[in-house]
């Protein structure tokens, strides 16, 4: 986000901004170097702490799996039951 | 339905196989489709296959067995999108299936599960979240030791090959085939509870998904 427009509001405790129609963060309380912000949203907005969110995201990137699994695991994973349901049928059209 | 799948060819998918994930998986923000393929045998492992981009599919876990003190703490709100609504009577409500997202490194093949951000899934609504939580120690890359097929192999693969360093084994219940009992009621269990405004509520977590 930052780098890009990003709208920078200058807010005092007990104010707000109100983001769309539904989305209303209040600052709460200034302590030192933490703040603490009021969120209303409602719940078809999920709110996520960033950082952790981020780390999700780079987490399922990750698991996107390798092509080649070793063996072991191939033998484990690599065996979907419809594939060969699929495979059978393909080979029963051709015949037909 | 009939998708195309980069890993494993042509699919025929029953409806009942295929879960919405309204905000997609984060990382995966524009896929919100997906669907899920069991490997055969009996390990609870599962691809989630996207069914809008044949190229991604994602291998999960059911916690349960391989994390047995899993304890997931989430928020009444956290559940609505995937149409769960926690009225304070309602202890049991529609069964919500619990997985988590398993990485295998590329190049070392050992696996680890992500406990940070489980994938909930309301198995009557066919809709999924994956919700990453607050307030826990679980991490993303949480070491997994995949449970040994019942039918072992004799062609000289290791057994311990996926054995992560570290990871504490003492008191994990097998039924001697290197996969936890999954009648045994005295085990503990990975659990789901639900904050609510009235205190917490034990959901009932299932494992069909």
């Amino acid at each position: 986000m930052e780098g890009r427009n990003m709208l920078v509001l200058t807010r005092k405790p007990g104010e707000a901004v109100r983001i769309g129609m539904n989305l209303v963060i209040t600052i709460k309380e200034i302590r030192g170097k933490q703040v603490r912000l009021g969120i209303e949203a409602p719940p078809s907005i999920p709110v996520y702490r960033e950082e952790i969110y981020e780390s999700v995201m780079q987490s399922n990137r990750e698991a996107l799996a390798p092509e080649q699994l070793s063996g072991e695991l191939q033998d484990l994973l690599g065996i979907i039951p419809s594939k060969k349901k699929q495979k059978n049928q393909e080979e029963q059209e051709v015949k037909e | 339905m009939n998708i195309e799948t980069t890993r494993f060819g042509a699919l025929e998918i029953e409806d009942s196989k295929l879960i919405t994930f309204p905000f997609g998986l984060p990382g995966f923000e524009h896929l919100s489709r997906w669907c899920i393929l069991h490997p055969e045998g009996d390990i609870d492992i599962s691809w989630f296959q996207s069914t809008e981009d044949p190229a991604v599919a994602l291998l999960t876990a059911n916690p349960d067995a391989l994390f047995p003190d899993y304890d997931v703490v989430v928020n009444e709100r956290d559940l609505a999108p995937i149409g769960v609504h926690v009225a304070d009577t309602d202890v049991e409500g529609p069964p919500i299936a619990l997985r988590v997202v398993v990485t295998v490194n590329g190049e070392t093949q050992e696996l680890t599960a992500n406990l940070r951000a489980p994938i909930l899934i309301n198995a009557a609504t066919q809709l999924g979240l994956q919700l990453p939580l607050i307030g826990t120690d679980f991490s993303v890359n949480h070491p997994l030791i995949m449970p040994e097929p019942k039918q072992s192999k004799t062609n000289g693969h290791k057994t311990n090959g996926h054995k992560m360093k570290g990871h504490k084994t003492n008191g994990h219940k097998t039924n001697g085939n290197g996969i936890p009992g999954n009648g045994d009621s005295s085990q503990p269990h990975s659990a789901l509870s639900v904050k609510t405004n009235s205190g917490m509520i034990k959901r009932h977590v299932t494992a069909n998904s």
